[in-house]
């Protein structure tokens, strides 16, 4: 899976907003990348952009994304339910609406299948029944035939999984999956996510702002910053070695247990209106390295290390 | 609920204690049940509709029987005669048989044409919603009666069908409307998106995802709407546009009006035959709201 300057524009009444502009990134099989961002910086975007499912007044006007060596971007629309679900699936920030409230969990997981497997009835019962019971909800057999309402925020998620992973997709994208859920269950699902990994051998596109909840699971990282990427390495590289001033601010803003310290590390400023972003790096006026050029010209991604990409500056001479 | 879920390395295969599962219907008949209001209303509706079906064999007399005119309701007319002598209770059983028609059958008409439009409206959106809601506001800003005037005289033939039909012809863009901003704000719902992101097409989105989900919505606004049908009906009758073969409520009412001084009854008990009906829709159509609601505990 590969995304090459993909560009996803909202035109809306007061201008162009560059969601996502020249955006290029990879997932390797069987890896799973983390994109990490503050609120409004493009993150989803990315993930809705590789379904295909940006809306009005939303479109993706340029680059490409290569998944299985072909073009998603070329496919018809047609092509494209093949893929959503069968190929590509996804699971979302809001468990609970999730779910359709007026189906059993069970039905609306069967439905899934059927539209991308050939399996009659009882197949199909017995493959939700094993779904369900993969993402660890207890007495399957009984609760598939619940609604959602019957069921808690992480239930739901999990049934969720078990949605997105009843016709062995290669890719998982998943936005924000814990966002919404108690601590506890948070880590619960992130547990299941990384057995899941193995159990499908899948790979995965994890959104999130959250590098606590990355690093349990990501193998690289791809910080984004105003519809932009700004440093992509593994995991370990971004927590020990971060080159990007924002990569930086970032992993500083994070409460440490260990390190005493009077304050929490804030990044002053706001995230830049996407509809006119400051001219050069669009991070130089909260940046606290930027010099004179950073307003000036726009810095390309180049890689400083083997696996290591930064735009930035600093380390262009 | 709480109790039930365990962490799954405790037993997974516990079995659950729970009632036996209640098909939908049931449950909703359950919920129903439960209020007074709704009772007394499905008790009228269920009442006119066997009162409708069974008018021939129930009926003390048949409806084209003359005794002596304008009889005080008694034991032998419980609703008295009228100015021809024909026994009122039988006039109003056989009219409840057409006015139950019209009413249901006029309603499901426009059932299927304002879900069709509203639906589409909504979920689409852009020029479609922008054509076929500027169709709407055009039959809704016309005056329904002065339009089912002019339909229905255009026709040579006043059958009670063509009268159901222009009724529901003209009677759907209230419902379209509001289907459509229930599609509005429905398409938004992540579970729209998830069914996407499973690749979901859009008519299948439309007709087995978002349907359900405001089915509740429609089964009310019809069963509200029976009795408007029932009354238009009555409103062409009265104005003499009716079918002249039948003898609906509307007719009825016609033909007591000139009595109403001397006579009260011919026109006082088909009006509350009317009145009765259109309670009996209204108070379940309301209980219908609660007992639809999945979410709506019992």
């Amino acid at each position: 899976m590969k995304i090459n300057g993909l560009k996803t524009y909202y035109y809306i009444a007061e201008g162009v907003v560059k969601a996502v502009d020249r955006v290029s990134m990879k997932i390797n099989e069987e890896e799973a990348l983390g994109v990490v961002g503050e609120s409004g910086c493009g993150k989803s975007t990315v993930a809705h952009s590789i379904l295909r499912l940006i809306r009005q007044p939303g479109k993706i006007v340029g680059g490409e994304i290569v998944f299985e060596g072909q073009n998603l971007l070329r496919k018809s629309e047609s092509e494209m339910r093949t893929i959503r679900g069968g190929r590509i699936a996804m699971v979302f920030q809001n468990p609970t609406s999730s779910l359709n409230p007026v189906f059993t969990v069970g039905s609306q997981i069967g439905e899934a299948i059927k539209l991308h497997q050939n399996v009659e009835k009882q197949g199909i019962k017995e493959k939700v029944i094993d779904m369900l019971g993969k993402v660890g909800i207890p007495s399957p057999k009984e609760r598939m035939k619940d609604y959602p309402h019957e069921y808690s925020g992480g239930m739901c998620q999990r049934a969720m999984m078990a949605m997105a992973l009843s016709c062995n997709p290669k890719l998982l994208i998943a936005d924000e999956p814990t966002t919404n859920l108690d601590v506890t269950i948070q880590a619960q699902i992130l547990d299941l996510i990384r057995a899941l990994r193995k159990e499908f051998s899948a790979s995965i596109l994890l959104i999130g702002h959250d590098f606590g909840v990355m690093s349990e699971l990501c193998d690289r990282i791809v910080v984004m910053y105003s519809g932009k990427v700004v440093e992509s390495a593994d995991l370990a590289t971004i927590f020990k070695e971060p080159q990007h001033p924002y990569t930086k601010a970032l992993l500083e803003s994070i409460p440490r247990i260990n390190i005493e310290k009077e304050r929490l590390h804030v990044i002053p400023g706001d995230v830049p209106e996407l509809i006119k972003p400051p001219p050069g790096c669009r991070f130089h006026p909260r940046c606290e390295q930027a010099m004179g050029i950073c307003s000036k010209e726009e810095p390309t991604i180049k890689e400083i290390k083997k696996g290591h990409e930064v735009a930035c500056f600093l380390y262009s001479q | 609920m709480h109790r039930r879920f365990r962490k799954n390395s405790e037993k997974k295969n516990e079995k659950v204690h729970r009632p036996s599962r209640a098909t939908r219907l049931f449950i909703v008949w359950r919920k129903l049940r439960k209020s007074e209001l709704a009772i007394v209303g499905l008790s009228i509706v269920l009442f006119m509709s066997m009162v409708a079906l069974l008018s021939p064999i129930i009926a003390p007399y048949d409806p084209e029987w003359r005794g002596t005119a304008r009889q005080a309701p008694s034991m032998e007319h419980v609703l008295g005669t009228d100015n021809l002598g024909r026994d009122m209770l039988s006039l109003v059983m056989h009219g409840a048989r057409i006015s139950v028609y019209v009413g249901v059958a006029s309603v499901l008409i426009e059932v299927a044409i304002g879900v069709s439009i509203g639906m589409a409206a909504g979920y689409f959106g852009g020029i479609i919603d922008e054509i076929l809601m500027r169709i709407t506001d055009v039959i809704f800003t016309l005056p329904t009666l002065m339009m089912l005037l002019l339909a229905i005289s255009m026709f040579e033939v006043r059958g009670i069908h063509i009268i159901v039909l222009m009724i529901g012809a003209l009677g759907w863009p209230f419902l379209a409307r509001v289907v459509r901003s229930e599609y509005l704000s429905l398409r938004e719902e992540t579970y729209v998106e998830a069914a996407k992101s499973m690749g979901a097409t859009s008519w299948r989105i439309m007709v087995r995802h978002i349907l359900p989900n405001i089915l509740s919505v429609i089964i009310v606004l019809a069963t509200m709407d029976i009795p408007w049908a029932i009354l238009y009906e009555a409103t062409l009758t009265y104005l003499g546009f009716g079918d002249p073969m039948s003898s609906s409520w509307g007719v009825l009412l016609q033909r007591g009006y000139p009595h109403m001084q001397s006579a009260w009854w011919i026109m006082a008990f088909p009006g509350m035959a009317l009145l009765i009906t259109s309670l009996g829709f209204n108070l379940l159509g309301d209980g219908l709201r609660d007992a639809l609601d999945i979410k709506v505990r019992e």
